[in-house]
């Protein structure tokens, strides 16, 4: 009987202390972590315990969002909304990093150096030993500055799988290639959604940690192509977007690019979003003529 | 009591003036000219009175022979009446000695004179000479840092010359003794005796004299033996012999069984006895040296204050011990501690002599032998097992292919960079760009974030801009700012400078500074100091800047209040003082190239001795949206070190307008451009020698000959690089992204488009090197055995690549361990042979894949 209490008693302690992190854990989440701990273990251990692995699974199944506000809207991503505000806290999790500050192909390059063993230090050429790529966690910011200083680029997924871009607007501190992994989560305030983007601020930020670790494994590993594959490298220059000749019709064309992307990230029809607002999308925004 | 001094020198004058005229025609042998013949013959393959191989008494036993008559020698006794005696050259003896005969006036006398370090035998063919023997001024004045004859006397004369110039009256000089010869007589005159002057004592009768002057230690020709008195705080005074070497005395080599190329397995040299040795060509010099320490209580090393001339003074020590084992003793054996030839830096250096530093020569034992080891083995191994596949079958053509544990990390620096720009992906960026035109003038403002490699998101924050329609100044900010003047000059900045501004390969401009050096033009070239040291009299070199015609006014001011002390870099050597010019010398008297490396050192020092220039800078930054942006102004308000140091620029900018801080606008013009990234030019000397400097490829004595050697080698090719220019045609070279005309607009930030890419020039050989439109900056090419050899080890996949530096750092620093005691030699030697070891028993394992990468690249002309 007592043991029974106490059971429960921890299971209230542990959602407790989840939901405090905005991290409620979900019902079929909560049965199957149950049975792999140890009842009489200190309280405050079980719930260290309990956020460390909600935090390496994939949010999808393990939280409960606690309101409507705590996901994403559904039309979050959408291009055709200049802009709104959404309160939170809502919960997400890192699907993708990126930085945008540097080309794809000098990431390429610093990958590869790694790979031959070496990084440098401003104009000398350091020999990674194997005692030093060990923690493989924090090794390329480590030894290589430039590859985190951003800004960033994040695909963000919140419980109900929704998915959305968020920019790092200002450096937020835990933002970076190495000291984010992909699964890690982070909870938001206060949000800009801006064309479908997160424009992150280091106020409405704070980060939980955490990875999922296939993920994070089939992330790295698919990284280098991945860049090579968006610097142009494989299918050659082909699939170059054309460059405009006018501005006019560069804002037609970059808007478009943004549905595309947008439609990449939530593996939509293209056509679902397109055909919403083709005319005006940048009509209202103050093209000046250029002078050239 | 006096103390013989043996000094050893690097060689100073190169080429003293020979003197080398008249010669008398054949002649049928009378007794004079069996006399001739005869000293010729004593002299022989060897050089001149006093030196190892010569007798002077048996040269003074012929003469005291040959029985004088008149006749035989008489159409060589002119006499000019109106001097006090005439010279008359009777036989240069081979280019060794100067035998000539002296007609004197009666009554007349020479003045008293020195032999500037030369020796002579005389004897009286006719009448009679008074000699006077003086004792040196400096002994009797006892001061010896005034002594006419301190080492840097330029005494390169072979002959008879007076460095006093008759300024000594005689009555100042202490006679030692004074002695007359009659007709047949012989005596021996050397500085070693001192000072003295011959008269002719009769009143009526001329006096005729046969002199054979010295002239160089024996085989070579700019190795001399100087000899000069000085007192030494050490010692006290002493007689002195100034000697010198040329370069390393001693040679390495594999014992005889080992040294043939085909006479053993090349792994074998990894442990094959070493034979140390001294080169026919540096025998004379030795052995010079070693007859020398015989007659001398001390050996005095002047080489140069560096690892290499540590070494030198150990092989000099070496040498010198055969002669005489004493010098082995403490104390015995010392060296000058000096970095430039200044006289009152040398008068110091030789009151303060300091030991050998055995550390530093252990280092570069311990280096050369490595070096042999490694270089001999797998240059053996890399040439036969290549050759077949480079070589067009049938032809004798000699190849080497050479591998050097420098050589191959400096190709595999130009092998990478050539890969970075072959494989390079431009790719597209965006930015914000914002233009506001006030009072008239157009500012263009920069993006904070320059620019992004995300179009969604630039549009994003570019509509967030515009959507805010007004931009707000946030700050307006005029502080003063200043252009550093440079550092004090390195070698390797030198270099580095001299490929820049002077359009000269580091090579040359090594060779010429070291003409400018033993010239003593500018201090001595080899350095890694970058900070002048707080004693040195910097302004007293200003002075003699003065006199230029060109920069002459500018250090005119700094000596009239301008002057500054140059700022400290963080190099100390503590061997040598950065490059700076120690004399004046008009470009006039120096050849062309010489005339512009002297005019930058010289530029480069007097802009270390002025100040920063100044100036104001003006930032304007302004919020538009979420973004920020800026604009900035620079005003140069005084040039400073600018006037003299031409090879910095620093340019006021546009004026700004003026701008409040708080004030609203709505920007004339904003846009997104965009933009694409540009490959790296080919790696050029300049960046090369950094990266070896970083890397610890090479000394900074070393580097520009290591990048000789691959250029030599055919492991790569220069040319220069061509400005901006883009020609299209046949340049197979230019990868495939240069379809798409650049947008003017996509200017900036990143993408600097001085693009260096010009014609490939493959195979041309030597014809690419005149390209219209080049800059003059030599950038590097590997060619495809370059290429292959590099990429055939980089494929081998070892941990540790020889195409890498890291071998290579790690044997640097094992040197810097020996030198600071923390290693012994033999400790170093056998570590860094395993490493070697390993490596080469796993490239011969893997010999497969260098000969794939090789066929792979290098296509033999047959085929």
């Amino acid at each position: 009987m007592a043991a029974t209490a106490s059971e429960a008693e921890v299971k209230a302690a542990i959602v407790q202390y989840l939901t405090s992190k905005n991290v409620p854990p979900a019902p079929g989440w909560l049965r199957d972590f149950m049975p792999s701990i140890r009842i009489n273990t200190p309280m405050v251990a079980l719930q260290k315990t309990a956020l460390f692995r909600i935090l390496s699974t994939d949010l999808n199944a393990a939280i409960q969002p606690a309101s409507p506000s705590s996901v994403f809207p559904t039309n979050v991503a959408s291009a055709d909304i200049k802009e709104r505000k959404l309160n939170g806290p809502i919960t997400g999790q890192v699907l993708d990093i990126e930085d945008i500050g540097h080309s794809c192909w000098s990431q390429v390059e610093n990958i590869e150096a790694i790979e031959r063993g070496e990084m440098t230090k401003g104009r000398e050429i350091i020999r990674v030993t194997d005692d030093e790529t060990n923690t493989d966690q924090n090794r390329t910011a480590a030894n290589n500055p430039s590859s985190s200083s951003g800004p960033h680029k994040l695909l963000l997924q919140d419980a109900k799988g929704i998915k959305v871009y968020a920019f790092e607007m200002e450096p937020v501190p835990g933002i970076g290639l190495s000291q984010l992994a992909i699964g890690a989560k982070l909870v938001l305030r206060d949000l800009t959604v801006a064309r479908g983007v997160i424009m992150l601020e280091r106020k409405g930020v704070e980060i939980l940690g955490g990875k999922v670790d296939a993920w994070d494994k089939k992330w790295k590993a698919d990284r280098k192509e991945n860049l090579k594959r968006k610097a142009g490298w494989t299918e050659a220059r082909n699939n170059r977007i054309l460059r405009p000749a006018t501005y006019g019709f560069r804002a037609r064309v970059a808007i478009s690019h943004i549905r595309q992307q947008h439609a990449d990230a939530q593996e939509l029809p293209h056509s679902d979003i397109i055909d919403k607002s083709e005319d005006n999308a940048f009509g209202k925004c103050e093209m000046k003529p250029s002078t050239r | 009591m006096s103390t013989e001094l043996l000094s050893v020198s690097p060689p100073n004058g190169k080429v003293a003036s020979l003197h080398d005229s008249a010669r008398g025609s054949p002649e049928p042998l009378d007794g004079f000219h069996e006399l001739v013949r005869d000293i010729n013959f004593i002299l022989g393959p060897s050089n001149g009175i006093d030196s190892a191989g010569v007798d002077v008494e048996e040269l003074k036993h012929v003469l005291t022979q040959y029985d004088t008559y008149d006749a035989d020698w008489d159409r060589y006794a002119f006499a000019d009446h109106s001097r006090a005696y005439t010279r008359n050259l009777v036989d240069n003896c081979n280019g060794k000695s100067n035998l000539l005969i002296l007609v004197w006036t009666p009554g007349k006398g020479s003045p008293i004179h020195d032999h500037a370090n030369a020796h002579c035998v005389m004897k009286i063919l006719k009448g009679s000479l008074t000699e006077t023997l003086y004792a040196w001024p400096c002994q009797s004045a006892g001061d010896a840092a005034e002594c006419a004859a301190s080492p840097i006397s330029p005494g390169h004369n072979t002959e008879h010359t007076c460095s006093f110039r008759g300024a000594f009256e005689s009555s100042a000089l202490k006679i030692k003794r004074s002695t007359t010869y009659e007709a047949g007589g012989v005596t021996y005159m050397s500085d070693r005796l001192g000072l003295h002057r011959i008269q002719n004592p009769s009143s009526d009768e001329f006096a005729v004299s046969l002199h054979l002057y010295t002239r160089n230690i024996p085989g070579n020709p700019f190795v001399k033996n100087y000899e000069f008195q000085y007192n030494f705080p050490t010692w006290g005074p002493c007689n002195v012999t100034m000697t010198s070497v040329i370069g390393h005395l001693q040679s390495h080599d594999f014992e005889g069984q080992f040294r043939y190329w085909n006479s053993c397995d090349p792994s074998q040299l990894f442990d094959a006895r070493i034979d140390t040795f001294v080169e026919d060509d540096k025998k004379p010099i030795a052995k010079n040296i070693e007859t020398q320490a015989r007659y001398n209580q001390i050996l005095f090393i002047w080489t140069d204050c560096d690892r290499e001339g540590e070494h030198i003074g150990s092989e000099i020590r070496d040498v010198a011990v055969v002669g005489n084992p004493r010098l082995r003793d403490a104390g015995k054996t010392v060296r000058a501690r000096f970095s430039n030839i200044e006289r009152a830096h040398i008068i110091n250096a030789a009151r303060n002599p300091v030991p050998l530093d055995e550390a530093q020569a252990h280092a570069v034992a311990s280096r050369m032998e490595l070096d042999l080891r490694t270089g001999a083995s797998f240059t053996r191994t890399l040439t036969m097992s290549l050759k077949p596949l480079i070589v067009t079958p049938g032809s004798d053509e000699n190849r080497i292919v050479s591998y050097g544990s420098c050589q191959f990390p400096t190709l595999g620096f130009v092998v990478e960079r050539y890969f970075r720009v072959r494989n390079f992906v431009p790719e597209q960026f965006w930015k914000i760009h914002v233009m506001h035109e006030k009072d008239g003038i157009k500012v263009n403002f920069r993006w904070a974030r320059n620019h992004l490699f995300d179009r969604m998101v630039v549009v994003i924050l570019f509509e967030r801009c515009l959507q805010a329609k007004t931009a707000k100044v946030t700050k307006v900010q005029t502080r003063p700012t200043s252009k550093w003047k440079p550092l004090p000059l390195t070698t390797v900045e030198l270099q580095k400078c001299g490929s820049r501004f002077l359009r000269m390969d580091s090579h040359r401009v090594m060779k010429i500074a070291e003409d400018l050096y033993t010239k003593g033009w500018i201090s001595y070239p080899r350095t890694e100091t970058d900070q002048f040291d707080r004693g040195m009299n910097l302004q007293a070199l200003v002075q003699k800047q003065t006199q230029s015609r060109q920069w002459g006014q500018f250090a005119q001011n700094l000596m009239g209040g301008g002057f500054q002390q140059p700022r400290d870099g963080r190099n100390n050597d503590k061997a040598h003082p950065p490059i700076h010019p120690v004399n004046f010398v008009e470009a006039t008297a120096l050849n062309q190239e010489e005339a512009r490396v002297y005019e930058f050192v010289a530029r480069r020092f007097l802009a270390c001795c002025s100040q920063d220039a100044k100036g104001t800078k003006t930032e304007i930054g302004i919020s538009y949206g979420p973004e920020t942006f800026e604009a900035s102004g620079l005003t140069v308000l005084e040039r400073n070190y600018l006037d003299v140091y031409p090879y910095d620029k620093w340019t006021s900018s546009q004026e700004l307008p003026r701008f409040q801080a708080g004030e609203v606008f709505e920007p004339t013009e904003a846009m997104i451009k965009d933009g694409k990234t540009s490959p790296p030019g080919y790696l050029t000397e300049p960046e090369l020698i950094a990266l070896m400097d970083a890397n610890g490829i090479g000394t900074d004595a070393t580097m520009a000959e290591h990048i000789n050697k691959i250029k030599e080698r055919a492991y790569v090719e220069t040319r220069p690089r061509a400005r901006r220019a883009r020609q299209d045609g046949d340049d197979d070279e230019a990868s495939d992204e240069g379809e798409a005309p650049e947008p003017e607009a996509g200017r900036g930030g990143r993408g600097d488009r001085g693009r260096g890419r010009g014609r490939g020039g493959r195979g041309g050989g030597a014809n690419n090197t005149r390209n219209s439109g080049a800059s003059g900056v030599q950038e590097f090419i590997p060619t495809t055995l370059g290429v292959a050899l590099i990429e055939g080890y980089e494929n081998m996949g070892f941990e540790t690549s020889l195409a890498k530096p890291f071998l290579r750092k790690e044997m640097e620093l094992k040197m810097k361990a020996i030198c600071e005691g923390r290693k012994t030699r033999q400790e170093v030697t056998a570590e860094t042979i395993a490493q070697y070891r390993a490596v080469y028993a796993r490239s011969q394992q893997r010999m497969d894949v260098l000969k794939a990468s090789v066929r792979r690249y290098v296509v033999p002309a047959a085929r």
